[in-house]
């Protein structure tokens, strides 16, 4: 019995999907189909998040107590390793290169992305870059925080330059991933699907290719000239060589305040479809939400000097960037406005992908409202490099961030693997992860609040009890993501074969076969309907009447 | 709403406690940054249970009941996106404006506020009063009268640092080569000269400001000072009115800048103005050949006593010689006094000697031990006077 599942499979299905048309280790690794590449980085990204996730545990650990366990060396060099994996390896190709990958030409009717060559070289990219930071990390790690902040980076012993050059690396492949995305929305299309008609994760993923484009190369200059200046003595950034170390913090969040953007719209994208799909209701406001994604990513750029207000940066540039900053608001209370809405009126399935979906809303807005004090001038000199900043980028980056991409997975689960996972095991693991998710943060508002500074190994003891109960939550944490890697992968081969629509979803990604064919769809597709219009959507007669 | 807010940081001022929330309120600043705080808080309060509310009462109400459900054709409504567009944009902007009125006030310190240099270096705070030729040492509080406005004008010797003072919701980076500013004036309750922070015995010693040998140690900043000024005012007949108060706040350095960031701490102490003016007075007058404590059986200085004051007090020597990483002293010479040889950077070995030592503090560069090649460049002391390189080495020669 257990065994006629695959036989049969295997037989059934021989070079009928992407995943069984070609077989061998070389096939994976030389193929130029958008949906293995995809395929390759989630499990590329995957890899490298269980790493930035133990190097988190072992923060966590470290501050169990408030005398030192590891030291102020070691735990210098796990919390920076902890940031530079997460945010250059993990948050910032997370959605858009994984999930975006294998989606976008799926949902634009096309039979793969523009370069599809360019876009295994990306890959390649990537995986090269990250090879520079795992030589970081076994040779003579990082100490200078993800941020690189001169002079500090100028002057340690740790290896600054290899590091850099990763990340120096890793951007390249983020450029060209989103040159490649641009193009393949602009031109491969399919008839009938006018912009308007394009599903919201595409508007993203837009959104964030452009950002890509026009951030990173200010960001792999800057990191250019910092090995320049270690490698050569020339003063750029360090005063002892008559360089400025507050020019270093303005080229840093040129690019780093919009690459939150690169990893927050995706995000977005991801919510719009599951919302919809998942409560049977066409989005509330589809060019509200278009037009804000659009527009975050423009007021994205212009508003870098919220990171410098206590710096030194001029008063009034202060004031400018805290204005500028509160406008990044409005677009993200009308989004959030939004979502809500569609629930309304709609006929919401309790599964996880749903929970995971709400749990983001319930995060995300907790993560938003949080940004409020800190943008504001006054309440951020108090906050500012406290652990109120931890948590709130918590919140926002890996709480956002980490269930959209959640949220990903479990509704395109079946679209990639052809299998069912578990949704007795998906929901169980969700109200564990949810709530542990919560009292990891929670408390580091608290404590940031009362004054609890940033990076420190050791500490008052007053801060004690928020501490506990924060690794205590985060060692529960990281066990429900453990689940969840457990049960997706179990249903890899146990889990019930997928019908080609599980969801019913009306996007074009839902026309193919499940998963899709090698090359997505047989001939040429026609986007007849809207990504919203569900069957389930009761037209009133009167308003088709007008 | 304004009375409210109002109430909310009165209540938490008078109280002189910190609430769920915040650290106590002890300066000027941190009352009109909490009601500014407090307003953002309330707002959000309100908009996360409106919008959490409407996500649950939806997800609930409208949850599937079976596979026949009808769902509605909404596809937006211009009306109600332009009120969610436009309503909190109003309150954004007033956040914006308390922000920033805020802002203003803490950026723009008053003509006549008294100046104190504040020196940032891996890993420790010294102090300078310009005005009145004071020095205070890395392992010394700085010291400030209440309700006094004072300035802090400061500069990094090394990477960047930042001055953080919770109390006084006050913060500024502290960068190299160029000089920041921030600025308060205290409030709040002062209380008797007891150390009254930072007893816990589980902490660190090195954050209650402590040398590595000293188990029995307590953050005594408070009390020190409240000591210092009492008993110069008995001897030089000042009248002194009651018993010296002060109020002991936490410094913390907020900007990472390597291995002791998180050690790198200072302690502000508040003192009523009339003994802060005894306070300088005091500190001007000092000298530790002539304090009494200080004196041998035979009524002369006993210089091991002075130097151990000087490295700790006025030189700040110990806010880095007192941890393990850096070069300790009590190496240097054996029982007998003799000077031990240690190994140079340059392979050769010297002999830990008057001289040796002398040059090792006016020109700190000049021959360095191999093991602690890493460890960061000393400050150079150039103009320390003879007699206090004398004392200090004496100090070496007693500890064992």
């Amino acid at each position: 019995m257990s065994t006629s599942t695959t036989t049969v499979a295997g037989t059934e299905e021989h070079g009928s999907n992407y995943l069984n048309a070609k077989k061998g280790i070389m096939s994976w690794l030389i193929t130029i189909d958008h949906k293995r590449i995809g395929v390759m980085y989630l499990a590329w990204i995957l890899t490298f998040f269980l790493a930035g996730g133990l190097l988190a545990m072992a923060v966590r650990y470290e501050l169990l107590d408030p005398q030192p366990t590891f030291g102020a060396e070691v735990y210098n060099k796990i919390f920076t390793l902890h940031g530079a994996i997460m945010v250059f390896l993990v948050l910032v190709p997370a959605i858009p290169a994984s999930i975006g990958n294998f989606v976008l030409p799926l949902m634009l009717g096309a039979k793969d992305v523009a370069f599809p060559k360019l876009n295994l070289l990306s890959f390649y990219i990537y995986v090269l870059g990250s090879l520079f930071l795992i030589y970081t990390l076994v040779t003579n790690q990082l100490d200078t925080g993800w941020t690189f902040y001169t002079p500090y980076s100028a002057r340690t012993s740790t290896a600054v330059i290899s590091a850099l050059t990763g990340a120096f690396i890793l951007g390249f492949s983020s450029i060209l991933t989103g040159l490649n995305f641009m193009v393949t929305v602009h031109m491969m299309r399919a008839p009938g699907m006018t912009w308007r008609k394009m599903p919201l994760f595409i508007w993203a993923l837009y959104a964030t290719s452009l950002i890509q484009l026009l951030a990173t190369p200010v960001i792999a200059v800057t990191l250019f000239l910092l090995v320049f200046e270690r490698m050569f003595g020339i003063g750029i950034f360090d005063p002892a060589l008559g360089g400025d170390p507050v020019l270093f913090q303005h080229f840093f969040w040129f690019y780093s305040h919009p690459v939150v953007y690169v990893m927050v719209l995706p995000a977005f994208g991801v919510i719009s479809e599951t919302v919809t799909v998942h409560s049977r209701k066409h989005i509330f406001g589809y060019t509200a939400i278009a037009a804000s994604t659009i527009a975050i990513a423009g007021v994205g750029f212009i508003v870098w000097g919220h990171h410098l207000f206590l710096s030194g940066q001029s008063e009034l540039a202060g004031a400018i960037f805290s204005f500028i900053t509160f406008g990044v608001a409005v677009p993200t209370a009308i989004k959030t406005c939004s979502w809500i809405a569609t629930l309304y009126k709609g006929s919401v399935r309790w599964n996880t992908t749903m929970l995971y979906t709400l749990g983001f809303l319930w995060i995300f807005t907790i993560g938003g409202l949080t940004g409020l004090p800190l943008a504001t001038l006054a309440t951020d000199v108090h906050f500012h490099d406290t652990y109120f900043v931890v948590a709130h980028f918590h919140y926002v980056m890996m709480g956002g961030v980490l269930f959209a991409l959640i949220t990903a997975i479990h509704h395109w689960w079946p679209k990639m693997t052809g299998r069912m996972f578990s949704e007795k095991a998906g929901k169980t693991v969700f109200f564990f992860a949810f709530v542990t998710y919560n009292m990891t943060f929670a408390p580091q508002f608290v404590m940031g609040a009362q004054g609890m500074p940033r990076r420190y190994h050791e500490y008052l003891p007053q801060f004690e009890i928020w501490h506990q109960i924060s690794s205590y939550a985060s060692f529960g944490f990281g066990l429900s993501l453990v689940g969840v890697l457990f049960y997706l992968l179990y249903s890899l081969k146990n889990g019930e074969k997928s019908p080609q629509n599980p969801w019913g979803g009306v996007s074009m990604e839902w026309e193919t076969a499940t998963p899709p064919i090698e090359h997505n769809f047989e001939g040429q597709p026609i986007c007849k309907n809207g990504p919203y219009d569900f069957p389930e959507i009761e037209v009133d007669p009167n308003a088709a009447a007008h | 709403m304004n009375a409210f807010l109002l109430w909310i940081s009165q209540a938490q001022a008078e109280s002189g406690q910190g609430t769920f929330w915040l650290p106590p309120q002890s300066s000027t600043l941190a009352e009109k940054t909490d009601s500014t705080f407090y307003f953002i808080y309330w707002v959000s309060i309100v908009f996360f249970i409106i919008l959490m509310g409407a996500m649950l009462l939806f997800a609930v109400q409208y949850k599937k009941k079976s596979d026949a459900d009808k769902t509605a054709d909404l596809k937006g409504s211009h009306v109600i996106e332009l009120i969610w567009a436009i309503f909190p944009s109003f309150l954004l902007i007033a956040m914006f404006v308390m922000g920033f009125k805020t802002y203003v006030y803490s950026i723009v310190p008053p003509a006549d506020s008294l100046e104190i240099l504040v020196t940032g270096k891996q890993w420790n705070w010294s102090y300078n009063y310009p005005n009145y030729g004071i020095e205070v040492g890395a392992a010394d509080a700085i010291v400030v009268p209440k309700g006094k406005a004072v300035r802090l004008r400061m500069v990094s010797e090394d990477v960047i640092h930042s001055y953080y003072v919770p109390d006084f919701r006050v913060k500024k980076d502290v960068v190299p080569n160029r000089y920041s500013m921030l600025w308060f004036e205290t409030t709040g309750e002062l209380k008797g000269g007891q150390a009254y922070m930072l007893e816990d015995p589980k902490l660190p010693l090195s954050i209650r400001g402590c040398e590595s040998t000293d188990e029995n140690c307590t953050d005594g900043h408070g009390k020190e000072v409240a000591e210092f000024v009492t008993s110069y005012a008995k001897e030089n007949n000042l009248p002194i009115s009651g018993e010296v108060n002060v109020g002991v706040h936490q410094v913390f350095c907020t900007e990472y800048c390597g291995n002791d960031h998180s050690r790198m701490l200072s302690k502000v102490v508040v003192l009523e103005p009339e003994h802060f003016d005894i306070w300088l007075k005091a500190k001007m007058d000092y000298s530790p050949y002539k304090d009494k404590q200080f004196l041998g059986s035979d009524g002369k200085p006993d210089l091991s006593k002075v130097g151990s004051f000087l490295a700790k007090n006025q030189y700040g020597c110990m806010g880095c010689h007192g941890k393990s990483t850096y070069p300790q002293w009590n190496t240097l010479f054996d029982e007998s006094g003799k000077g031990q040889s240690r190994g140079m950077t340059s392979g050769d070995n010297v002999v830990a000697d008057y001289e040796y030592i002398s040059e090792s503090i006016r020109n700190p560069q000049a021959k360095i031990v191999a093991q602690y090649a890493n460890v960061g460049n000393m400050s150079n002391y150039s103009g320390m006077p003879e007699q206090d390189v004398k004392a200090i080495v004496e100090y070496m020669k007693s500890l064992k």
